[in-house]
């Protein structure tokens, strides 16, 4: 197979003894399992960072008036929170994990173009760094909240928004590259017998949401080079004055917007797909109805984006619309929780740490969807919007949603990863402090967004004293709990019981065939598949 | 009308709800409000909020009921099914038509507010950085609405009120049971205009005019925020709204006019000798001719004649300071408490003028306010004007932040050319979040502040700024 | 096909995707003007020049037109309509003027800007001329009259019977002598 041949030619220059040593090994890799490794440590230093923001955020909030920070910094800390999380450790979270399981899944040696793989990889600390750097700046880092609306991130904008513009197309750029990579490993790399109704859903999620990255980030890279443009070089895109209009970048950006969360999400699905079946010891429900439902949430999310601005002014008929498909939106949403439980109904459960993380996000998912269906419904939206109702809302989908999901991947796969078993009190304990954490930290912001608290605002009516203070230690709790989950994962890379190849009992799939920890190069020569997903 | 009768049912659902209305008094519920749409939209609130609590309690019902009962644990062998097309349709059309019964009632209250049909009051709100102005377009009345909760409530030097960051200076005043329209636009970045009792929330963009409606109900004051980030004080921008009763509201616009006239005639720089004469005439006799008479020839030996007198003829600061200040020891008071500077200062003309006195001389208001207005006046107006609409950005200590906001100590702006530096207090800097604070700040506010910041912190100018040349300057230069 | 030629393949239509994509953004701006021009949707407002057919003037409706001025980040000028307010039947033409005068002592250029509300009255409200969206310049202490007439389409819907036109004037001096630096314009008065 023409597979084996590329494989062979890899070989004639390694010399089959593994991975290089010292540093230069890590800069030059191409090998699939060292890039999600890189991905996956950097995403996790990112989560770090992004953390502490959130944490300096939480202490300012935790009494009304401002004893910490003053406002301005308060704006650039809510910005970069954002930034950091969203771009800097979700998404190559889950791209670290693309690069370790989608090859072992679908049998195949490595990605499609595996140095392009470590471009996309090395831009990032680059891209981040530059980012964080203009915490130092004269006019500090970006304050114009991490969707960045014009005017106030043109014509108002600090000195550093033009590096955030450029971090911003860096990351694009290896957002992007990653994307077309595991589109191209997918279509062309699967073994033979693996048709694409046989593929693992967390290969079907990947794809769909590769799609995603490519429709998407061009079209936020067009609108930062737009603002670009409207900063430098004079023209008007959002600028009134010149004919311009500001709500044309809140399209433009949310038309990107929207599909982004999907793909924020789309991967955890993924994971949950895989692990609930495993220690349910019971096959996917609806293997079909959940691509299906996968591939129409990704299709939906490109016509609901005016949900972000339904006190933008829109006209009634564009209102009606998004609001509807918005509510649409959910059907396929809540189908695939249907089939989770339907996996789960008479199967044969035990609830090791990978299972305790996916059912949770079944659940505290799910809540976090149903706040979005009530923020769905337009009347009802000029209520919440801008409020700690939408923070709630999206934290849950974000939190215990898609973290939750990359935790539950990682405590899955370490493993195979390390070869060593998990320490399972230690991931217990870790779950059950997130847990508790999370709760405490987001749920009382429904009610504080109810009783009427904007977002972004650094100091508060007396009203909301009592929440703010029982969600900043909600937050100290679940930030300081994540040192017990780095532990965890260092302890686990250092010693521990010998995992076999199936490190868990019901695991099914390519990646459980072979050794763990699995070897630098696997499926060298592509495995005979016949099983049926 | 159909529409009526979808918000009567989605309120019948939501009637079912009323108990919780009551949450909204603990803080964790949005209010019921005080206008029909924000019942409608309480309503909806409730309704969705209770469809999702009853979704959630079957789901993870079932999920917990599985997670016991299905456990290895206890002995339970996984069964082998895994797809059936029916249930699938089944948990897809269910949802479908639960969503669709959301969508009437919600459809219905959209398009109640989308109502764009005229209305008794138009009110223009104007975002700016960091306050709103609020213009009612058919009477000609127009202010600013500052937080007014001090820094140092909010610096934690001083007890925080029970309205801590949602009380301003000035209310927006708008009768009940009237429709008003609200034209929302913004002075420079996106803000949002919200008050939650209303269910009125709309963003307020630069170069476009938005519109938004409602019919207060109930008398009261209704509090709300800016709800889209517009920069450093974003969470300093509050919006209270004040209903009164139509009676109320009509007897505060008559006083609101009569007090921004008041203020423009101070202003106005173009009282001509005739104009004084004829005001002056009125105030003498309304004012003055009961102790020197109608033909101001006094009363000998009780009140002094000021027809030829050293007094109307000669210093007109001494003429000035005795109607002003009065003079101790007689019977002569101090008009400064009983009469606006327009009306001394045209009764000082008037006197100056009448009988034959035929100075030629005539005094302004202006000349009248300056005078109050010594150097100690002017620096503790001035700290106090400053702290209050200077020190957001230029900061307490007037070193402002590097890379965002200038500082004014020992800088070119307020060491250097007096002119300039009045120039950018009154006009703003254009192209810069400096703005133009002519419409905010008072003359003495702006005459005070300049002072106080040529003086303050070391910059120890030693020049002062009178009200009068704030009150006449034309943007640039005489 | 190997599998190495099949990747050449798919990875460039992917690479074309997302160029297309990255045009795509860009395309946005022109889509969401012309679909505001065809919809009226944002209340910019596009009709403008003589009426296509004779107007039939409706005497049954009276529309209220109401005109506001907004100053941009606090422009120094004086602008204000001759009346505020105007009640016109549907079909009628209405003269009026706007009044601009420049206080300062130095020569400016403005832009002013209209927004229309509701904005899907932006498409019924046609002006037959118009000063928006030109660069009007007036020296120091100058003053100009700018006339407008315009009409309410006789197709306005029955439930709109007020709109607000709002102009917002910007100081556009500092662009205008970019621009004169590099194009050596003359100025450009308005359209009368």
């Amino acid at each position: 197979m023409s597979a084996a041949d590329i494989t062979a030619e890899h070989h004639d220059e390694h010399h089959d003894h593994g991975p290089a040593k010292g540093f230069t090994r890590w800069l030059y890799t191409t090998n699939h399992k060292d890039i999600g490794s890189m991905y996956l440590w950097f995403s996790l230093a990112m989560f770090l960072v992004g953390g502490c923001m959130a944490l300096v955020i939480r202490a300012e909030l935790f009494q009304p008036g401002l004893q910490l920070v003053e406002p301005g910094f308060f704006n650039q800390m809510t910005t970069m929170h954002g930034l950091i999380m969203v771009f800097g450790a979700v998404m190559p979270a889950f791209v670290g994990l693309a690069n370790w399981m989608v090859p072992m899944m679908i049998g195949a040696p490595d990605m499609a173009l595996p140095r392009m793989n470590n471009w996309s990889f090395w831009i990032l600390p680059f891209a981040f760094g530059m980012l964080l750097l203009t915490l130092f700046m004269d006019g500090g880092a970006p304050n114009f909240g991490w969707t960045f609306y014009a005017p106030l991130s043109t014509t108002y904008a600090p000195p550093s928004v033009t590096f955030f513009i450029f971090a911003v197309h860096m990351m694009g750029i290896s957002s992007i590259m990653g994307a077309i990579n595991i589109v191209a490993t997918i279509l062309n790399m699967r073994a033979p017998g693996m048709t694409l109704m046989k593929m693992p859903l967390f290969v079907w999620t990947w794809l769909i949401t590769a799609y995603l990255l490519i429709a998407v980030m061009p079209v936020l890279a067009g609108v930062v080079t737009m603002m670009l443009m409207d900063i430098h070089f004079g023209t008007s895109f959002f600028d009134a004055a010149g004919g311009g209009d500001p709500v044309l970048f809140q399209h433009v950006f949310w038309f990107f917007g929207h599909p982004e969360v999907y793909i924020m999400i789309l991967p955890a699905f993924g994971i949950v797909s895989a692990i609930i079946p495993t220690f349910a010891r019971k096959q996917l429900f609806g293997y079909a109805s959940m691509v299906y439902a996968t591939a129409s949430i990704a299709f939906l999310s490109f016509i609901v984006w005016a949900h972000h601005m339904f006190t933008v002014g829109m006209p009634l008929a564009g209102e009606l619309f998004f609001m509807f498909a918005t509510m649409l939106i959910a059907v396929p949403t809540g189908v695939k929780v249907f089939n989770w439980i339907a996996t789960m109904w008479r199967g044969s459960m035990t609830f090791e740490t990978p299972m305790l993380f996916a059912i949770a996000f079944v659940i505290l998912f799910t809540i976090g969807g149903l706040s979005g269906l009530m923020l769905a419904i337009a009347p009802a939206d000029f209520q919440y919007h801008d409020t700690y109702f939408v923070v709630a809302h999206f934290h849950y989908v974000l939190v215990p949603g898609a973290i939750f999901s990359i935790m539950a991947a990682v405590y899955y796969w370490l493993p195979k990863w390390t070869g060593h078993q998990l320490n399972e009190s230690a991931g217990k304990f870790h779950f059950w402090m997130s847990f508790i954490g999370v709760n405490i930290t987001f749920f009382p912001m429904h009610f504080i967004g109810l009783a009427g608290m904007p977002r972004r605002i650094p100091d508060y009516a007396l009203q909301f004293a009592d929440f703010n203070a029982i969600a900043t230690v909600g937050a100290f709790i679940f930030g300081f709990s994540q040192l017990i989950f780095v532990w965890n994962v260092i302890q686990n890379i250092r010693s521990g019981k010998k995992a076999e190849a199936r490190c868990w009992e019901g695991a099914e799939g390519l990646e459980w065939e072979v050794p763990s920890p699995a070897p630098y190069h696997t499926f060298t020569t592509p495995p005979k598949f016949e099983g049926a997903k | 009308m159909e529409i009526r009768k979808s918000i009567l049912r989605g309120s019948l659902l939501g009637a079912l709800a009323t108990p919780s209305a009551a949450f909204a008094d603990w803080g964790i519920n949005m209010p019921v409000g005080v206008t029909e749409i924000s019942r409608s939209v309480f309503s909806l609130h409730m309704t969705i909020f209770w469809v999702c609590v009853a979704i959630a309690v079957v789901v993870f019902g079932v999920m917990f009921y599985s997670m016991f009962h299905h456990r290895k644990s206890r002995g339970a062998k996984s069964a082998h099914f895994h797809e059936n097309t029916t249930v699938e349709v089944i948990w897809t059309v269910i949802p479908v038509a639960i969503l669709v019964a959301m969508a009437v009632p919600s459809a219905a209250t959209l398009i109640e507010m989308y109502d764009p049909s005229d209305a008794e009051i138009d009110v223009q709100v104007t975002g700016y950085q960091w306050k709103w102005k609020y213009d009612y377009l058919d009477e000609e009345i127009s202010f600013f609405s500052n937080l007014s909760t001090p820094r140092d409530a909010i610096y934690n030097a001083e007890q925080k009120g029970q309205n801590y960051l949602l009380e301003v200076d000035n209310h927006l005043v708008v009768p009940v049971d009237t429709k008003i329209r609200f034209l929302l636009t913004a002075n420079d970045v996106i803000h949002s205009w919200w008050v939650p009792d209303l269910a009125v929330k709309k963003d307020a963009i630069p170069g476009f005019i938005n519109e938004a409606w409602t019919i207060i109900e109930r008398p009261g004051i209704y509090r709300g925020q800016c709800t889209e980030l517009c920069g450093k004080d974003h969470g300093y921008m509050p919006v209270v709204v004040e209903a009164v009763s139509k009676q109320d509201y009509a007897a505060w616009v008559a006083k609101t006019k009569a007090e921004a006239s008041a203020k423009a005639d101070l202003a106005n720089k173009s009282w001509t000798l005739d104009e004084l004469m004829t005001e002056g005439e009125q105030v003498y006799l309304k004012a003055c001719a009961a102790c020197h008479q109608p033909n101001g020839e006094g009363l000998p030996g009780a009140f002094p004649a000021l027809k030829n007198s050293p007094i109307a003829v000669g210093d007109v600061a001494a003429h000035i300071d005795i109607v002003v200040n009065g003079k101790p020891g007689t019977a002569m008071q101090a008009y400064k408490d009983q009469l606006s500077a327009v009306e001394m200062a045209a009764v000082i003309t008037y006197e100056r003028n009448a009988w034959g006195n035929n100075t030629g001389e005539a005094v302004t208001p202006s000349q009248i306010a300056d005078m109050s207005w010594d150097m100690d006046r002017l620096m503790a107006v001035g700290e106090e004007a400053y702290l209050k609409a200077c020190a957001a950005c230029h900061q307490p200590n007037g070193q402002g932040i590097p890379g965002a906001f200038p500082s004014l100590v020992g800088t070119d702006i307020v060491k250097g050319d007096i002119a300039a530096h009045i120039d950018i207090v009154v006009n703003g800097k254009a192209g810069s979040a400096m703005q133009a604070f002519k419409d905010q700040l008072s003359p003495e506010e702006i005459a005070a502040v300049v002072t106080y910041e040529r003086n303050a912190w070391g910059n120890n100018v030693g020049d002062s700024v009178k009200p009068s040349t704030v009150a006449s300057w034309n943007g640039g230069g005489k | 096909m190997s599998v190495a030629a099949d990747t050449k393949k798919l990875v460039a239509r992917l690479v074309l995707g997302t160029v297309l994509m990255f045009g795509f953004g860009f395309a946005m701006v022109p889509i969401y003007n012309v679909f505001c021009e065809i919809t009226g949707l944002n209340g910019k407002i596009t009709r403008t020049g003589e009426a296509e057919e004779p107007l039939v003037v409706n005497q049954d409706r009276t529309i209220k037109v109401r005109f506001i001025s907004v100053f941009n980040e606090e422009m120094p000028w004086e602008f204000e309509p001759l009346q505020k307010v105007y009640r016109v039947n549907p079909g009628q033409m209405q003269q009026t003027a706007f009044v601009a005068r420049n206080p300062t002592a130095n020569n400016m250029v403005a832009q002013a800007i209209p927004s229309v509300s509701p904005s899907e009255a932006a498409q019924y409200l046609q002006k037959v001329n118009c000063f928006c969206f030109d660069r009007q310049p007036l020296d120091a202490g100058a003053q100009a009259e700018m006339p407008m007439v315009f009409f309410i389409d006789p197709e306005i819907p029955e439930h709109l019977d007020s709109i607000t036109l709002s102009y917002t004037l910007f100081d556009i001096t500092d662009q205008q002598q970019l621009v004169e630096a590099s194009k050596n314009n003359n100025d450009k008065r308005s359209t009368l």
